[in-house]
Parts: C-alpha cells; sequence; structure tokens
C-alpha cells in the first residue's frame, strides 16, 4: 500500500480505536501513538520527496474514484519536496500539539477523535493532486476545527468557532467556484481533451496552464472573456486561500480563534493551517494562471507588506499575550506574499522557509502562552512580571522562540525574512517591488517593539508575589516546546537540509510561472 | 591576492565558541561555574590571533588570506557563502577585540563574584565574543550582518543583566529597537548591493562595482552606501540614534568596558572602514558631517554628567564620532588607528571606574567621590595615565590617532569640522580632568563610603595595567607607520586600486600629508590648555560635580542631553504608539465591522427563504452583542440555526456565481 496513503488515513484509523477506548486515559494514550506514528510515517514521507526532479512527484497514487462522464475524478495522490516539508510540519507539531492536550480533561475521546481526524485533513489537502479531492479535504479539516474550537475553547468559544467557520466557509465557495468554472472550460475545450488531459488532475491543468501560456490559458475556451474570468477565478481563489493565510482584510477571524481556541489547537491553527493557504497558493493559484499572476504580483506584493506592517502594529496595541502572537503571524505571514510576488529564487525560498520555520516559530510561541495561561489563568500582559527569576528554563525558551519570531540571525525566523527581503528588492517581476520592500523593511522595528515589550512585562522587572508558587515547565511541556525548539535553533545556523529538499519544487515554480 | 587561509584562522572563532557551548551546558556544575572555560578560551583566541596578526604582515603588500564555504545553494544557481579574511583591518580588530576581552573576562571573575547568575554572566560575555568574532572575520555581509545582529542581542542581554530593576531592562530594550532602526537602514544597503551587484562577497561587490554594476546609478551607490552606514550610526551610537548608550551603562560595567566602549560600539566604525571604497563622495560628505556632530554633542554633554559611568559614555560617542568623521574624510586608516588605541585606554578608563564603584559598594555618582587617589593608587595611576591619552596628550597614541584624523580633514579641506574636531579635543581634556578631580583629587565627599573603599584585588587592576600599557607612544610608534600609517589593507583589498579610481575622494590616495605649522601647534597645545583649565578650575576645590562650567546655552544642552530623549519619547515612540493604537482601533471596528456587517446581511439573504421572526432576533444579535462582548448563552442558543441559513446562503450564491461563469459569459 502507498505510504502516502497511510500517512493520510492512520490517523483517520485511530479514530476507530478511539471507539474501543473505555477511559479518557486510553483515548489521550490512542490520541498519543496517532500523532506518534504520524510524524514517523511523514518523516519517510519527508525522506521520499527528496531529491526529485521539478515537476515530479513521489509515492504518487491515482485510482479512479467517481465517474460520471466527463466528471472524472481521482483519488490522485503524490508529494514534492513543497509537500514533503510541510508534511513532515504536520507531523512534528502533532506530537508537540499532542502532548500539549495532556491536560484535556472534557470530553477525551471527542477530543482526540477530532484531533486525529484534522489531521487527515490536512495531510490529506497536501498530498492531494486532484483538485477535487483537494477540495474535500479541505472541508474536511474544517468540521473538526470547528468541534476544537466551538466544544474545547475559552469562553466566546462559539462565537469565535462561527466566525471561523464561516470565514473558512466564504473562502471554499470561491475556491469550489473556481474549480467548477475550470471544469467547465477545459472540459469543453477540445485542445485539452486531445492532450488526454484530465480536468481535475493538478499536474495536467499545470502542465496545460503553461503550453496555453501564450493563448487564454487554461480557459482559452471562453474566447473574448478569457482574460476576465480568469481574473476572476484567479482572485476567487486567491481569497480562499487568503482567508487561511490570512492576508489583510480577512484576517479577523484569527486573533478570535486563537483566542478561544485550547492550545495544541492554536499550535496546530498556526503551525499548519495558515500554511495551507500559501501552499494552495503555490500549488493552484499561481501555477495554473501564470499570465494573470503577472499582473496580480503588485496587489500580491502590496498585500504583503500591509500584512507585514499592519499586523506588527496592531499587534504592539494589544494587551492580551495570545492574541499579540496571533496577530504577529498576520504579520510574518505576510512575507510569504511579499516572496510569492517576487517569483525570484530568493524570494520563494524566503517564502517557502517562512511557511516552515513560522511553522515552528509560532507553534513554539502558542505553547509558551499556554504554559503560563495554565498557571496565570490569564493572559494579560500587563499582569505579569518577573517570571524568569521563577521559571528560567521556561522564560529562556520563551526568549528563544520570541527573538526566532523577530527574526534574529542563527534562529530559523531569520533566514526566511531575509531571503524574502532580498528577493523582493531585486525582482522586476513586477514594478513598484522596490518601494513595497522598503516599506515592509519598517516591520523590523515594530516586531521588535513588540516581542521586547512583551519579554519585559512577561519575564523581567519584580516578580509578582502572587505568583510566587509558579513551578517552572514541567518535563511534558519541556519535551513539547524542546521539540520545536530543535528545528528552530538547526535550521536558524544551518538551513540547507530543509532548503534542498524543496528546491525542485521552487524550480517547478519559477518554471510555471515566472 | 588571496593565500590560503592558515588552518588555525578558523579557530580564532570555533575556540571561544566551544567554551560557550560547554559553559552553557555545564556551567553551574564546573568548578567556578566555568568561568575559566571561558577566559581560557578567549586567552587561547588571542594568542592565535596574535599569530594570524604576524603572518599577515610577512605577506607580501597587497595580499591576504581568504577561505570560503558554500553555506547553501537556492534554485537558478543561487549560492550564499559564509567566509573568512585576514587582511590587516581584521587582524587589527582581532586583536583588540581578544585582548580587551581576554582582559574583562578575567576582570569579570573578582567583579561579578557572588552573583547569582554568575554563570550566565560567563556565557553571555563568551557569546559576545564568538558574535564579535564572526562580525571581524566576515568575508560577506551576510555573515557580517550575522554577527551584527548576534552583538545586539548580547549587549541587550548583558544591558539588562539585572533585570529584577525594570530600569535596566528599560535600557536594553532602547538599546536594541534603537540600534534596529539603523539596522534596517543596513539592511537596505544590503539589498541594494545584491541587487546590483548579485553577491554578498566584500570583494566581489568591490569588483561589481568596478565593472559598472552601479552604472550611471551615481545616486543609489550614494544610498547604499548611506544605506549600511546607517547601521553604524546604530551600532556606533552615532547622532541622532546614540541615544541608547548612555543607558546602556545599567549594564555591568566590565560589559560597559567590552562591548560599550572598546569593541561593538567599534562595530561601525569597522564596517565604515572594510566598506569604505563604496562610499560616494556625497556618502562619505554625510558620514563626516554625522561624525563631526556626534563627537562635538557627545562632548559637550560629558561636560556636565555627575555620574563617572555616564562621563565615559558620552565620552565614548563623541570618540566614536571622531573615528566616523575619519571614515568620512577619506582616512579609515586613521579611524581604525583611534579605534585601536581607544579601545586600550577606553576599556582602561570603564574597568577603572569599576574598579571605583566595586569599592564603592556599587555608588557610581561623583557626589560620592573624591580623594580616592590614596586609597585607590594603582587604580589612580592607569586612570590618570588613560585619561592623558583620551585627552591626546603629546607622546600617547591617543594624540598620534586623533591628529591623523584631523590632519585629513584639514587636507579634505573640511576646515569647519577641522576646528570643530580640535574644539572637541579641547573639551575631551577638560571633561576628563573634571572627572579625574572629582573622582580622585580633592576631599572625601562621602565619609561613610569613603572609609570602606580600597583597593580592587589582582584580578581587577592587572587588566587595568596591562591595558594601561598600551598608551603610551613607544608602544603605537614602533609599527604604527607600517600597520596603520599606510594604507596597507587598502592594497590588500580585492580590486581596491580599481575601485578606488572610481570611487574614492580626490586627497584621499596619499594619506600623508605635511603637518602646516599651525596644525602642529593646536595639536600639541589644544589637550594640555583644556588640562590646565581643568585643573585651574578645580584647583581652589570651591567647585563641585554640579557647577556651571559652560555659557548658559550650552549648559542647559549639555544638562538635558540635547533633549534628544524628550524629543524620541514625546515624538516618535508616542507616534508609534498612536498608529499602534489607531490601528488596533480600524482593525477591531473598521475591519472586523464589515465582517460582522456582511455575515448579517447574508444572513438576512439566506432567511429571506421564511422565518423571519429569526432574522430580526439574529441580525440584531449579530449587529450588536456578539460583536462586541457575545453574550456566552445568548448567542449559543441564537447561534443554532444560523450555520444552515448561512450555508443556504454560500450555496445560493456559488450556485449563481458558477452559471454566470458558465453560462452567460
Amino acid at each position: 500500500m502507498n505510504l502516502l496513503t497511510i500517512t493520510i488515513f492512520l490517523p483517520a484509523a485511530g479514530l476507530l480505536a478511539l471507539l474501543f477506548t473505555k477511559d479518557c486515559k486510553q483515548a489521550r494514550w490512542i490520541g498519543m501513538l496517532g500523532a506518534l506514528a504520524t510524524f514517523v510515517l511523514s518523516t519517510f514521507v519527508l525522506f521520499k520527496s527528496v531529491n526529485l526532479d521539478p515537476g515530479e512527484y513521489a509515492l504518487t497514487a491515482d485510482v479512479a474514484w467517481i465517474t460520471l462522464g466527463k466528471f472524472d475524478v481521482h483519488y490522485r495522490i503524490g508529494v514534492d519536496g513543497l509537500s514533503g516539508i510541510l508534511i513532515f510540519l504536520t507531523g512534528l507539531l502533532a506530537v508537540s500539539a499532542a502532548l500539549a492536550s495532556w491536560s484535556i480533561e472534557k470530553g477525551t475521546r471527542g477530543y482526540w477523535a477530532m484531533f486525529l481526524l484534522l489531521h487527515t485533513g490536512i495531510i490529506g489537502t497536501f498530498a492531494s493532486l486532484d483538485l477535487f479531492l483537494f477540495y474535500v479535504f479541505w472541508e474536511v479539516m474544517l468540521l473538526p476545527m470547528y468541534f476544537l474550537i466551538g466544544v474545547w475553547g475559552g469562553p466566546r468559544r462559539i462565537y469565535a468557532a462561527i466566525k471561523f467557520f464561516l470565514y473558512t466557509l466564504f473562502g471554499s465557495i470561491f475556491l469550489l467556484a473556481g474549480i467548477l468554472v475550470i471544469y467547465f472550460a477545459v472540459t469543453s475545450d477540445p485542445a485539452f481533451a486531445a492532450k488526454g488531459y484530465n480536468a481535475f488532475s493538478i499536474p495536467d491543468l499545470t502542465a496545460y496552464a503553461q503550453q496555453a501560456r501564450g493563448g487564454g490559458g487554461i480557459l482559452a475556451n471562453y474566447g473574448a472573456n478569457a482574460a476576465l474570468v480568469a481574473n476572476l477565478v484567479f482572485w476567487g481563489m486567491f481569497v480562499a486561500f487568503a482567508v487561511k493565510v490570512p492576508v489583510f482584510p480577512f484576517h479577523t477571524w484569527l486573533p478570535d480563534a486563537h483566542v478561544e481556541a485550547p492550545t495544541p489547537i492554536s499550535v496546530i491553527l498556526a503551525g499548519i493551517l495558515l500554511k495551507l493557504g500559501g501552499y494552495g497558493m503555490l500549488r493552484i493559484n499561481f501555477p495554473f494562471f501564470p499570465g494573470v499572476m503577472k499582473d496580480a504580483a503588485f496587489w500580491i506584493g502590496l498585500l504583503g507588506v500591509i500584512n507585514i506592517v499592519y499586523g506588527a502594529l496592531v499587534a504592539m496595541a494589544q494587551t492580551d499575550f495570545k492574541k499579540m502572537v496571533a496577530y504577529s503571524s498576520v504579520s510574518h505571514m505576510g512575507f510569504c506574499l511579499l516572496g510569492f510576488a517576487a517569483m525570484t529564487p530568493e524570494g520563494l525560498n524566503g517564502a517557502i522557509l517562512q511557511l516552515f520555520n513560522h511553522g515552528t516559530i509560532s507553534g513554539l510561541l502558542f505553547l509558551v502562552v499556554g504554559v503560563v495561561y495554565d498557571r496565570a489563568h490569564h493572559r494579560d500582559l500587563n499582569r505579569f512580571g518577573g517570571l524568569l527569576w521563577k521559571m528560567p528554563a521556561y522564560g529562556t525558551i520563551a526568549m528563544i522562540a520570541m527573538f526566532a519570531s523577530l527574526g534574529l540571525p542563527a534562529l530559523s525566523g531569520f533566514w526566511g525574512e531575509f531571503l524574502a527581503f532580498v528577493g523582493s528588492y531585486k525582482t522586476d517581476y513586477y514594478e513598484g517591488a522596490k518601494l513595497i520592500t522598503l516599506i515592509a523593511t519598517s516591520g523590523l522595528v515594530f516586531t521588535a517593539a513588540y516581542y521586547l515589550r512583551a519579554i519585559q512585562r512577561v519575564f523581567l522587572g519584580k516578580l509578582n508575589p502572587a505568583y510566587e508558587s509558579f513551578p517552572d515547565a514541567t518535563r511534558r511541556e519541556r519535551v513539547a516546546m524542546i521539540a520545536l525548539l530543535v528545528p528552530t535553533i538547526f535550521l536558524g545556523i544551518y538551513p540547507k537540509p530543509l532548503i534542498a529538499v524543496y528546491q525542485p519544487a521552487v524550480d517547478a515554480i519559477r518554471l510555471f510561472v515566472g | 591576492m588571496a593565500e590560503t587561509l592558515p588552518s588555525y584562522v578558523p579557530w580564532i572563532l570555533f575556540l571561544p565558541a566551544i567554551g560557550a557551548v560547554v559553559q552553557q551546558l555545564l556551567g553551574p556544575r564546573l568548578p567556578r561555574k566555568g568561568d575559566l572555560v571561558v577566559v581560557g578560551t578567549m586567552a587561547a583566541s588571542l594568542v592565535l590571533s596574535v599569530v594570524t596578526m604576524l603572518a599577515w604582515a610577512k605577506l607580501p603588500a597587497g595580499h591576504y588570506f581568504a577561505a570560503s564555504w558554500k553555506w547553501f545553494e537556492l534554485a537558478g544557481g543561487v549560492t550564499f557563502e559564509m567566509g573568512m579574511v585576514v587582511d590587516g583591518l581584521t587582524s587589527a580588530l582581532l586583536c583588540v577585540v581578544t585582548i580587551v576581552a581576554t582582559l574583562v573576562f578575567l576582570y569579570s571573575t573578582a567583579y561579578m563574584k557572588g552573583d547569582p547568575r554568575y554563570h550566565r554572566f560567563f556565557f553571555w560575555l563568551s557569546f559576545f565574543g564568538v558574535s564579535m568574532l564572526i562580525l571581524t572575520l566576515a568575508d560577506n555581509l551576510l555573515m557580517l550582518f550575522i554577527g551584527w545582529e548576534l552583538v545586539g542581542l548580547c549587549s541587550y542581554k548583558l544591558i539588562g543583566f539585572w533585570s529584577e530593576d525594570l530600569a535596566n531592562a528599560e535600557a536594553a530594550k532602547k538599546a536594541f529597537i534603537t540600534t534596529r532602526v539603523g539596522d534596517v537602514g543596513m539592511l537596505i544597503g544590503i539589498m541594494i548591493l545584491y541587487t546590483q551587484c548579485g553577491t554578498l562577497h566584500i570583494g566581489e561587490i568591490f569588483a561589481a562595482v568596478k565593472g559598472g554594476a552601479f552604472g550611471g546609478q551615481e545616486g543609489l551607490l550614494t544610498l547604499a552606501g548611506v544605506g549600511l552606514f546607517f547601521g553604524a550610526v546604530g551600532k556606533s551610537a552615532q547622532f541622532p540614534l546614540h541615544v541608547w548608550l548612555p543607558d546602556a551603562m545599567a549594564g555591568p560595567t566590565p560589559v560597559s568596558a567590552l562591548i560599550h566602549a572598546a569593541t561593538m560600539v567599534a562595530a561601525g566604525v569597522y564596517l565604515s572602514a572594510r566598506m569604505f571604497p563604496l562610499f560616494t563622495p556625497d556618502a562619505l560628505g554625510f558620514i563626516a558631517w554625522t561624525g563631526g556632530i556626534t563627537a562635538f554633542i557627545g562632548a559637550i554633554i560629558a561636560v556636565s554628567q555627575t555620574d563617572i559611568k555616564k562621563v565615559l559614555a558620552y565620552s565614548t560617542i563623541s570618540q566614536l564620532g571622531y573615528m566616523i568623521l575619519g571614515v568620512g574624510v577619506g582616512a579609515p586608516w586613521a579611524a581604525m588607528f583611534h579605534l585601536c588605541t581607544h579601545a586600550m585606554f577606553k576599556a582602561c578608563l570603564f574597568l577603572g571606574s569599576g574598579s571605583v564603584i566595586h569599592a564603592m559598594h556599587h555608588a557610581q555618582d561623583l557626589k560620592d567621590m573624591g580623594g580616592l587617589r590614596a586609597k585607590m593608587p594603582v587604580t589612580f595611576w592607569t586612570f590618570v595615565i588613560s585619561t592623558l591619552a583620551l585627552a591626546g596628550i603629546p607622546l600617547t597614541s591617543g594624540f598620534m590617532s586623533k591628529d591623523a584624523i584631523l590632519l585629513q580633514a584639514l587636507h579634505e579641506h573640511r576646515y569647519v569640522l577641522f576646528v570643530l574636531g580640535f574644539g572637541v579635543a579641547f573639551l575631551t581634556a577638560f571633561y576628563m580632568t573634571r572627572l579625574v578631580w572629582l573622582c580622585f583629587m580633592g576631599k572625601p565627599k562621602n565619609e561613610e563610603k569613603f572609609s570602606h573603599a580600597h583597593e580592587s584585588p589582582l584580578v581587577m587592576i592587572a587588566p587595568l595595567v596591562i591595558l594601561a600599557a598600551f598608551t603610551p607612544w613607544v608602544f603605537w610608534g614602533g609599527f604604527a607607520e607600517d600597520f596603520f600609517g599606510t594604507p596597507a589593507y587598502y592594497e590588500s583589498h580585492p580590486d581596491f586600486e580599481h575601485v578606488q579610481e572610481a570611487y574614492i575622494a580626490p586627497g584621499a590616495e596619499a594619506p600623508h600629508h605635511e603637518h602646516p605649522w599651525y596644525f602642529q601647534l593646536l595639536a600639541y597645545t589644544t589637550g594640555g590648555l583644556g588640562l590646565a583649565l581643568g585643573i585651574g578650575i578645580f584647583l581652589s576645590g570651591r567647585r563641585d560635580e554640579k557647577s556651571r562650567l559652560l555659557p548658559a546655552p550650552l549648559h542647559d544642552l549639555s544638562v538635558h542631553k540635547f533633549h534628544m530623549d524628550e524629543m524620541y519619547l514625546d515624538g516618535i515612540v508616542a507616534a508609534g504608539n498612536a498608529l499602534s493604537e489607531q490601528s488596533h482601533w480600524i482593525d477591531a471596528n473598521v475591519v472586523d465591522g464589515a465582517v460582522n456587517v456582511s455575515g448579517a446581511v447574508s444572513l438576512f439573504v439566506g432567511d429571506a427563504s421564511g422565518d423571519a421572526d429569526q432574522v430580526i432576533v439574529d441580525g440584531a444579535v449579530n449587529l450588536t452583542a456578539d460583536v462586541a462582548e457575545g453574550a456566552g448563552a445568548m448567542v449559543a442558543t441564537a447561534q443554532t440555526g444560523r450555520i444552515r441559513n448561512y450555508i443556504t446562503a454560500a450555496l445560493g450564491l456559488t450556485a449563481v456565481v458558477v452559471v454566470i461563469l458558465v453560462f452567460v459569459l
């Protein structure tokens, strides 16, 4: 059986095992084993995704699934370096999040069922090479997330969960509409049929988009309206993915969802779910419409700089620790947009490195917030102080995480930012990139400002006597955090192993889009 | 010409790095908490640095050591490298850094004795050493930037070492953020150079510029140079970003000596000297004026400070201004010379002040001092010798290096800066005399503290003596001519000559100048006059640390530090906070508000099929209650039917869109 298929469905198989559990302790162990197995399998997947040619996929499977005449949906999966590193990231964060889920007491079986189902959805989305399958997995993710926030969340969990659900649904509509429009267009396009291409196959559509570049693109069948429809579909799909990233102005679900979600779910949300937006853009949005992308690049770059600067400014004004971290995600995901828009090797590398490294760093930051919330039962930055003296190990890890996030060299956050900056400044893919990049650099100062303020408010100064009894991070908390700290430091010093894995994917993107 | 890098050179960096890791991992369990590991590895690094310098000095003129390693490669053959280069510039700074670091580490073993976080202190000291050596050895801007940021981190951690006191944490934060502003400029410079030259390797950048990478874009090259220089403005505490350095004195005194006087703050000068061939005449003018203004402001403020470390801090700002001025007037070799001499005597002064503070049980205000000369003879004499060097008295190292800069200013026809420079020299001699007098001479002002005062232990005064030994002219006179006096490292710069032809300001090719008679007169008398005035004023004993010494307007500016802190706090910081609050408000009300309104609208559409009841309930709830506070249970019950309605609306909308796109268009 295909290793990738096993990786996708193993968490879901854990669901079956959960049916036979008798108490919450067993459920916990099933969940933990599921997460560990996912991690191990995702590591194998990662190793299978190295040394591919540009545009080549490993671990492929292709089985006809729904066949209704031209409506020919396949179970078509495969990985390249890009999906490989993101699946690995999913496995890594699964373990950390599972450890952080240990303290969940309410409805344990249901929690772990949703937790495992979520991972099937995520890995399935990364592995899909069929548009329809992609959409199905995309929606499969939505539901467990909705319940995880809505049932196991904080006081305003219902509001946050519904907001998350509706926002994502809003985006999904555009994705579905886009898929359907593409389907109708290519199935009535004789040139497409003549090649023997499948209307839902992502590699087929990418290849066709590449060949039909001089003409009207994959929507050539629209004739005179092709450019207009291509623009509509491009931006529609962009919105679908932008909601996930999240791109300004579609980001307001994120702070609410994060603040209400339990710690492990925040970790997955920031660490993985946001990455799906960027992944979707790279895999579907841009390669399908290279012609539109060229004109859209300016706007994407502009949205990137808005995310970076605006996100940082809003983060600066937060008094809730978790909300601050949430807005820092908005800011940092802006670097991905900046890098995408540039389409230079440096820019794309910066963006993809940022996808991965933001995953570990923001996951780590949410764990950090969780540790202090578990003890203090509040997250008000102004009510802490001096925790470093009481919790030195925890404080040290937290500070490393924050410095990694503010882009300090020798920690992994630096490379994404640095390469996105130089790549974005260098590009001549679109006009105005230089000005956009120059404005974006101001984000560095704001970012330093909010993180250093947070460090000062939480960790420095006199210890608040109310927190005299706080124990340092427990062994379980430490393992969860160190699991993410190790890649943060290692890739900060030596990013080459990661870079080498996904480099063919960058070549492919530049070939298809650039 | 590049020569193979001797195999021991990387160990200059690796040894302290190993020391830092070992000390961090085993620190608390090692004897003496691992401080000897840190001191020992740095001392070994010092030995290797000296060996390296001697090896370099044996090379024929124009030769240098270099090696680089591929770090990673991106699509399209874009590679990023790490590499080391050893030329005169590198070897000079290597020696300075390792000498001062070794002595300060040694000194710290006594100064920090008994501190509960003693091992953390030594970890950050050694990590600083490593970062500084990365910066020093780098042959490319990426690696240099990495070291640059890491020394900033160490500076932050060490300024705020005693962060139980929030004032220290504030000072650390201020330092990091202020220098980060400069770093943004540096990053912009790096982006421009990378875009135009396609590489970050410094030698290749020079070659590319020579090859016309900026063909016809003089303005852009100026911008790149000024951008890089802006990094130096932050790190080397130049006007207008100098405000962090005096606050940085919140750190333990050895830190002030090592990082905030001798090495890290000089990194900006090193960067400017290293990148000198890139600076266009316009950029050089900007640099020269920045340095001149900084030198002046620093000296004026130093005159009225009452904290012993603050005097030295402003003096450091002023002297860094000199060095930057040296770069700006086309004499980076003189700037580097002054960097080296200054590092020695300023480290000595700071460690001396630390010795005093240690003796006075952490009192550092001049109002508590006086008369310490008798109790602390070694500290006193080394302090005086270093003061003479700082004041630029003939036969000291400071005299030589300072005059080299001012002579160049004269020859570049920067007459205003030339006069300003001598004005600053006069002020320097004056405020240092004031400091020595108020601290060591006269009668003790605080009898109680005075009675406990004592000379510091041997590990503290030995570094003072060693550093003071570097101040006489003879030490530098022997080889300064070869090392700094001729542009040896210019020649060793890859392709420098060609870049020089195109971009260096006229006159800079010949750093050997005549000394006109009025120059000699000024040079030999200015320091002495300042000294004499200082002694004259304080000899009577009627004036104390609060006495007004400057004409009224200058005195006010001096006491209020030119109102720079207030301007930043009320201007830029306040504006930043306001912008942040505004953005937050917009986010919560406008952006999210629009979301909630559109939610309500689509709900209305979804409900249009019937159930008008729920429209009213939900619409009202949606627009008001849940937006603001999300009143728990009420919202929860109201929501149940809602999802269905939303989905109805959503799917209806999808259908309409698809139908239009597929069948209408």
